[in-house]
């Protein structure tokens, strides 16, 4: 080792006091900012690793606000579910138990709840997290639904649910006789016919059965279909029993139950056999006919009222949809409308289609195809040339997702959708498309439906409202995907949770649109089956709040959410688990532990001192100090 | 003997005596003077009469060690080097800026990636669009300030270039003087010393500019030349010039060719006129000068095109698009191949073809660009690899001009070209199975912000779209990043964050742009370029637009750090040679102390002998015979 003295060359020492002094700014720097350097190239060779940590960090942090956003959502939305439920548990029971009375306004107090909780859930259903309408599907910035006034009573242009109410109430001959047509085709015969084949509207004829002595019962037979009893030449027994079942429009079934009598006058639900001396059958007949205009006179104003009522309902609420086809023949010997048996490709005069679908043929459903094979068809997405038309029924329900098998009756096909909106379905075999009875695009009429037709009792179809003439209640996003998948958000970079939600999922657009239903609808006090009317819609509501078996509840709703939170709770615990180690990584590469700073000071400190004492000392070692001055 | 020459040999030593004092005295004075080299007195014994010896001082004698001096010439130079170096890359290190805290690369790019997350819980909210948009601009800024900082780095060193070359100069004409001066004089006349100490102090500073080799000959002369034999000073002295360009952009590049050269070069002129680019020949390999050479025109250009790729991959991978082709009619069997759409191709966008050669079963991917300056075709393939050529071609002649080029240049492989119709490009195999068209495809770059894609021109070269255009002036990477901004279309609109078509109109609900610009800025995969300094030209590096920037930063903090400790290490070499030269030439206070009190004796010893010889002389006149 060189040893110096000052005098003799200071550079060297220089250098290296200047050295311990710069170490010593050094770590007082680390020391104040408890990181190694505020250069990439001053935190060493693990800088890299940080870099990548510090990327994974901030995609965390993203991530964890992505998952506290959602949470909130979630949660907003889960108070809002679990309030629709309280609210429809509130309407079923006053359905269920409360008093029928009605008050001056012609409603019940069950009715006025109803009015009150459709409000109230309208409102929930138009309520924002921060601001996003949580019930519009993708439309996060269109409120859900439209003001509980204009659902009910609509605008100046645009018709609501009470008009589309008495509309379809006329249509459906409430103050008649359901659309049923009675006659005497015989002297000693009584028929009870629908007016029009294929009108949705009315009473519709089930059945017919009857103990009378002697009496002959047909039907339902015929277009349109009818029913008829012929009394014969025998009269009835006392206590011989006539009944007609007939099939409301919201589907329910009632039926009307004639008992002969020998009582004169007879009491309700029964008539009289005419007495001998005469005993005729004729009178008999008549006395059938008049008893039973004046049964389905009562059905038609009580039960059928609440259940046009409520289809009425179901028409301006429900998104599904039907395409129907026209009615179209086999090619058999003597062509017959096809069935569900008809088969999709066959020899002439056989019961196939009057136009054979060819391997290589498709049909695409919502732009998913179905393609014909000549045989070994796999999977919904294939069907055989020789299947039934039942089968390729079946494979167009699969893709369309519908929860209403589409059905076949009297040769006309309905396909049925529960999104009406976006429902196509097209062939690239056009005129075998035909023989299936559509043209080009088979597309469903869309809700709202309003009756066709003037005057409107005598209305033999539904068409499509537009937005011009009919309200629309629902004013989200209406796709075709899932409702969940209108909001997705990735928590992880492999993990995405769906949480949106739609206003006209069935679970929730059900419950709407009964409480709508029991809300719109005012009995008139005056009528004398107002009782029984009333009665009539109170027991459908509370049936229809009910859980259906097979159908969409809310709190299938709050489980889909239960899910996504699940999710994210275990993202989240991942995400901690991996921040904690990134964070060390961070840490171990840039961060000082000031311990060791404050001791390398310590050293440095002593360092320096020695080596001032040095310099000092030396400086005092030169000759010159020690020659005498004279 | 007689007694005068006796009082004459002590006058003698008396003078002797005072030569030596002044020759003390300067050495004590020029202690502190640098490149002073110690003296010390050459004298001599001179008969005088028959008996008795005079002295004489016959000059001063330089105590120096040429080897020292010489290792330390040249380690100086390297010493400058690495000076300059670690200077410039430590200043480099904070136009990065500091680690995780605002106004860094990585921060403004999490912080863009974030806002783009945030997106997809609150797609709908105009304030989250905004910051999203905010977030990107930003990003750009960050860039353009990054680009703005290594472009300042290297106008410094243009202007560094400019005085350091001022002050070579200044050396040269000097040593070439003194050169002059000192020939007609005997190396050990004093002023010989002298002159030759500013000799030596002057080729020191030329050291420290550049590295020279110095050669002496025995008329005292010095001749200088660059490490490779470029003579700067001879007979007559050279003179070096620079043509400084100022200030510097990004495209401002040096080149051996005046013509195409941005940046000012180097040019020395013999004393017999002839010129010599000092930077073409790689005359100046180190000092001060051959670092400032090379950051302007190797590390900080490197640096600069760092960052032009992270903007261009950036700006790519959120706007292009890969279109499949679809597949040729089965009509043309047996050939196979595809139909391709080439409709929307842009200058610098490309046609990606893979196919396989059956002779060899080796696949060749093949990228043919747009590029329709004749003046920058053909591309090259320098140090690519031999199976992934990369063609340009010229678009501007039309279809029928398209197929001709690709058939010339891809013929050869067994494909063949054709244009069914319109702007389709049809790519088939011969036909004969001697290869086989595997895919083929083709990227574009979105124009439109609602194309009905979720590409985006989110980032734009100014007002135009960047698609990489390649020109014979360069290609639009370079200089990318200080370009750089938001599609100011996107910034007047930030809600096309999420909106990406308007027939039918995206829901507001719709993360699907939003989810797709974050995806790819984070999880995407892209190749970037061998000029980066990342991966080979063969093996390009591959990976993810955060691991790119995170591979460049360390290798930058690398390469600082390496700076530094070189720069330490060279230090510690320069100042122990300048010690060990300072201890065999430099003064020595003790020692020049010792010698004065040995003078003064002398003195006192030669004053003596005077006085003696004149008592005796006076004895001698007082004689009485």
């Amino acid at each position: 080792m060189a040893i110096n003295s000052v005098g003799f060359n200071t550079s060297i020492l220089n250098q290296s006091v200047l050295n311990l002094k710069n170490q010593l700014a050094t770590l007082q720097s680390q020391l104040t900012t408890g990181t190694k350097s505020t250069t990439y190239a001053g935190m060493g060779v693990n800088e890299g690793f940080a870099i990548a940590a510090r990327a994974q960090l901030a995609n965390i942090s993203a991530f964890s606000d992505t998952m506290s956003n959602i949470n909130t959502n979630i949660g907003i939305a889960n108070t809002a579910l679990q309030s629709m439920v309280d609210i429809g548990t509130t309407v079923l029971n006053s359905a269920n138990g409360s008093a029928q009375t009605l008050n001056s306004a012609g409603q019940t107090i069950a009715q006025q709840t109803a009015t009150s909780q459709l409000s109230s859930m309208l409102g929930i259903l138009n309520m924002q997290a921060g601001d996003r309408y949580l019930f519009s599907g993708g439309a996060i910035n269109t409120p859900s639904v439209a003001s509980a006034d204009n659902i009910l009573n609509g605008t100046t242009t645009q018709a609501g649910l009470k008009q589309v109410i008495s509309e379809r109430a006329q249509a459906d001959g409430t103050s008649g006789l359901g659309r049923l047509v009675l006659s005497s085709p015989t002297p000693t015969s009584v028929q009870v016919a629908e007016d029009v084949a294929g009108s949705p509207f009315g009473l519709k004829l089930s059945a017919v059965s009857s103990s009378l002595t002697g009496a002959t019962v047909t039907g339902p037979a015929g277009s349109p279909a009818a029913v008829s009893v012929d009394l014969g030449g025998t009269n009835p027994n006392n206590g011989d029993q006539v009944s007609f079942a007939f099939k409301l429009p919201d589907g329910t079934t009632e039926s009307i139950q004639l008992t002969a009598t020998t009582t004169n006058p007879p009491p309700t639900g029964s008539f009289l056999i005419d007495p001998p001396p005469a005993s005729s059958t004729t009178t008999t007949a008549a006395n059938l006919n008049t008893a039973l205009n004046t049964a389905i006179g009562t059905l038609a104003n009580t039960s059928l009222v609440a259940a046009s009522a409520v289809e009425a309902g179901n028409d301006f609420f429900n998104t599904a949809g039907t395409a129907t086809g026209g009615v179209v023949n086999n090619k058999a010997a003597t062509p017959a409308p096809i069935t569900g048996a008809t088969l999709l490709s066959g020899l002439a005069g056989t019961d196939s289609l009057a136009t054979n679908f060819a391997a290589g043929d498709t049909i695409t459903v919502n732009g998913t195809p179905i393609t014909f094979v000549a045989s070994g068809a796999v999977g919904g997405n294939q069907v055989n040339v020789t299947d039934s038309v039942q089968t390729l029924l079946t494979k167009i329900d699969a893709i369309s997702g519908t929860s209403t098998p589409s059905t076949i009756s009297g040769g006309v096909i309905a396909l049925h959708t529960d999104n009406a909106a976006g429902f196509t379905v097209t062939s690239s075999n056009p005129a075998a498309f035909g023989a299936l009875g559509f043209g080009a695009t088979a597309t469903a009429t869309q809700p709202p439906l309003r009756v066709s037709g003037s005057p409107l009792s005598s209305a033999t179809s539904l068409v499509s409202g537009t937005p011009a003439n009919t309200i629309s209640w629902y004013t989200g996003e209406a796709g075709q995907g899932s409702a969940r998948a209108t909001a997705t958000a990735r928590v992880d970079p492999s993990v995405t949770v769906q949480y949106g939600a739609r206003a006209n999922e069935t679970a929730i657009r059900s419950q709407l649109q009964t409480l709508a239903v029991f809300a719109a609808v005012t009995t008139s006090t005056t009528n004398p089956n107002a009782a029984a009317q009333v009665s009539a819609l109170s027991q459908r509501v509370a049936q229809n709040l009910a859980t259906q078996p097979g159908q969409q509840t809310i709190e299938d709703i709050q489980s889909d959410f239960a899910t996504a939170q699940m999710s994210m709770k275990n993202a989240a615990a991942r995400q901690t688990q991996a921040q904690g180690m990134l964070q060390g990584i961070v840490d171990q590469a840039e961060n000082v532990s000031p311990d060791q700073v404050a001791t390398e000071i310590l050293a440095l400190q002593t360092n320096l001192q020695a080596s001032y004492q040095t310099t000092s000392m030396l400086s005092q070692l030169t000759l010159t100090k020690y020659l005498p001055v004279g | 003997m007689s007694l005068g020459s006796a009082l004459a040999i002590a006058m003698s030593g008396l003078r002797a005596n005072q030569s030596a004092l002044s020759i003390v005295s300067s050495n004590i004075a020029n202690a502190q003077t640098p490149g002073y080299i110690s003296e010390g007195i050459n004298q001599v014994e001179v008969q005088t009469g028959d008996s008795g010896a005079s002295v004489i001082v016959t000059g001063v004698n330089r105590q120096l060690d040429q080897f020292i001096q010489s290792q330390l010439r040249t380690e100086t130079s390297g010493g400058a080097y690495a000076d300059q170096m670690a200077g410039v890359l430590t200043q480099l290190q904070s136009v990065y800026g500091t680690p995780g805290a605002a106004g860094s690369l990585e921060t403004a790019y999490s912080n863009f990636t974030t806002a783009l997350q945030s997106l997809s819980t609150t797609s709908g909210s105009s304030s989250s669009q905004i910051s999203a948009a905010n977030a990107a601009q930003s990003l750009a800024q960050q860039l353009n300030a990054t680009t703005q900082g290594i472009q300042t780095l290297r106008s410094n060193a243009e202007q560094d270039l400019n005085i350091s070359v001022g002050q070579a100069n200044a050396a040269v004409s000097q040593i070439a003087q003194l050169n002059t001066r000192l020939q007609g004089l005997n190396p050990q006349d004093p002023a010989a010393a002298t002159l030759m100490d500013q000799r030596d102090k002057a080729i020191d500073q030329l050291s420290q500019l550049m590295d020279i080799r110095v050669s002496s000959n025995g008329n005292n002369q010095t001749s200088i030349y660059t490490t490779n034999g470029v003579e700067l000073v001879g007979a007559q002295a050279s003179k070096l010039s620079f043509n400084s360009q100022g200030t510097l952009n990004a495209n401002s590049q040096w080149n051996s060719n005046p013509a195409k050269s941005s940046a000012g070069t180097i040019t020395c002129t013999l004393a017999n006129g002839a010129t010599v680019d000092m930077i073409a020949t790689n005359s100046i390999s180190s000092g001060q000068i051959g670092a400032d050479l090379t950051l302007r025109d190797k590390t900080l250009v490197q640096a600069q095109t760092q960052v032009d790729q992270l903007a261009a991959s950036m700006a790519s991978a959120l706007s292009d698009k890969t279109t499949a082709g679809t597949a040729a009619p089965a009509a043309l069997a047996p050939k196979a191949g595809f139909d391709l759409d080439t409709s929307n191709v842009l200058p610098g966008n490309t046609i990606n073809l893979t196919y396989t050669d059956a002779a060899t079963h080796t696949q060749h991917n093949v990228t043919i660009v747009r590029v329709d300056d004749p003046t920058a075709l053909p591309l090259s393939n320098a140090g690519g690899n031999p199976n992934n050529p990369v063609i340009g071609v010229n678009f501007s002649g039309g279809m029928a001009s398209v197929v001709a080029q690709l058939n010339s240049a891809l013929g050869g492989a067994n494909l063949q070209f054709s244009n069914p119709s319109g702007s389709t490009l049809r790519v088939v195999d011969s036909g004969t199975g001697s290869a086989t068209v595997n895919a083929a495809s083709v990227t574009t770059t979105a124009s439109s912000l609602t194309g009905g894609s979720t590409q985006l021109p989110l980032f734009t070269d100014g007002n135009s779209l960047y698609t990489g255009v390649i020109t014979g002036a360069g290609s639009q990477l370079t200089g990318l990043a200080g370009r750089i901004t938001v599609n100011p279309a996107l910034l007047a609109n930030p809600s096309n964050f999420t909106l990406y078509s308007t027939s039918p109109p995206t829901n507001a609900g719709d993360t699907t742009r939003s989810d797709f610009l974050y995806s790819q800025l984070t999880t995407g995969t892209f190749t970037y370029s061998p000029q980066t300094g990342l991966g080979s030209a063969a093996s390009p590096f591959k990976g993810t637009i955060s691991s790119y920037m995170e591979q460049f930063l360390s290798q930058q903090s690398n390469a600082s750090t390496s700076a530094t400790q070189l720069q330490q290490g060279q230090d510690v070499v320069v100042n122990t040679l300048q010690q060990k030269m300072k201890a065999t030439s430099g003064v020595s206070i003790d020692n020049e102390m010792a010698n004065l009190i040995a003078l003064q004796n002398s003195y006192a010893a030669n004053a003596h002998v005077m006085s003696v010889v004149q008592t005796m002389m006076t004895s001698l006149m007082q004689v009485q015979l």
